[in-house]
């Protein structure tokens, strides 16, 4: 238990970018181009890397971006029209 | 779920009362044919007869998505009926086309316009999970000034054996470090971020709102927290690669 505390404090440390990061707000901006950028096999660490960083360290950003990409490939899927 | 409670006041007849699956089914086609970006925003803001149209399609296609996301995404919420889920999804979708609406004038046209109104969709159904899970989470209640990182004892960390002695006096030592780095170098105000955010998963919204702020100004605060750390602790010599690899 204690050790995954640390390993959870030495991860949010390892993930410091020491040129600065961009808030949530700058982020989400992009949330929308970028699942869609996603979905057609484009790798957001190449489009807006700075972004990327921010969903990958930022919890509530992740969810949130995750979301829409999983609700968009399952729209282009043609799952949401299934009903469950 | 109050917020969500409420119903959205449209102007035109009023529409017959579906079901979530019932739309699902009955909108499917509509939504299939597709709107451009020009013809949502011009739909959604011209003749009532347009407006209602586009908003019955929009919602339904919205709630589409979120039943799905209720559904298949949330593992958190498998124990919940079906019907209950569908009655969030709906709620979601309403206050979801409140907003849309009221914020017509910020779509900058960089994505398609559904991609859009989903991500303002998602955004009000993820939010207010995060307000229900944590709804009796309370900032205050975490020992910020104890010790963030309790000290080492090798009775309770069964689960977690140190490799041999030399490591558990290694693995002690570093942890006495970080601890008093912590302590040193970081504000009570960012120990508190830290262990709820960090350690204890908290999602940042919340624990904005309960440090009276917002997520982007959490956000940086919980930045600058660890760039300090980890400032501290390399000026010891503590390399954060060296420490990752001793508790490993």
């Amino acid at each position: 238990m204690i050790n995954e505390r640390m390993r959870r404090l030495l991860d949010c440390l390892a993930a410091v970018n020491p040129e600065g990061d961009i808030d949530c707000a700058t982020a989400a901006r992009h949330f929308t181009s970028l699942c869609e950028q996603a979905l057609n096999g484009a790798d957001i660490h190449d489009i807006l890397p700075q972004a990327a960083a921010h969903i990958a360290h930022c919890p509530d950003c992740q969810e949130e971006y995750e979301a829409l990409l999983a609700v968009l490939r399952a729209e282009q899927s043609g799952e949401t029209q299934i009903q469950p | 779920m109050g917020q969500m409670r409420r119903r959205m006041v449209r102007k035109g007849p009023e529409r017959p009362c579906y079901t979530a699956s019932m739309a699902i089914l009955e909108r499917a086609p509509t939504d299939r044919a597709g709107r451009s970006n020009e013809e949502w925003l011009r739909a959604l803001t011209g003749a009532p007869e347009d407006q209602e149209a586009a908003i019955a399609d929009l919602q339904a296609r919205l709630r589409r998505g979120l039943v799905w996301y209720l559904t298949r995404e949330r593992s958190d919420l498998g124990n919940r009926p079906l019907a209950e889920l569908e009655r969030m999804a709906e709620d979601y979708s309403q206050d979801a086309l409140l907003r849309i609406l009221k914020r017509l004038d910020s779509f900058r046209g960089e994505s398609r316009f559904t991609t859009w109104a989903t991500r303002i969709a998602l955004r009000v159904a993820i939010s207010d999970l995060r307000r229900a899970r944590y709804r009796d989470f309370r900032l205050d209640d975490l020992t910020v000034e104890g010790e963030l990182l309790p000290r080492h004892d090798p009775a309770s960390a069964g689960d977690d054996p140190a490799p041999s002695p030399e490591g558990a006096a290694e693995r002690q030592d570093v942890q006495e470090r970080v601890l008093r780095a912590l302590q040193d170098s970081l504000t009570p105000r960012q120990r508190q971020a830290l262990e709820a955010v960090v350690l204890q998963n908290v999602p940042l919204e919340i624990v904005a709102q309960q440090m009276g702020s917002n997520r982007n100004a959490l956000y940086k605060l919980l930045h600058d927290a660890r760039r300090k750390l980890r400032a501290r602790l390399e000026d010891q010599g503590l390399d954060v690669a060296y420490m990752l690899e001793l508790f490993a």
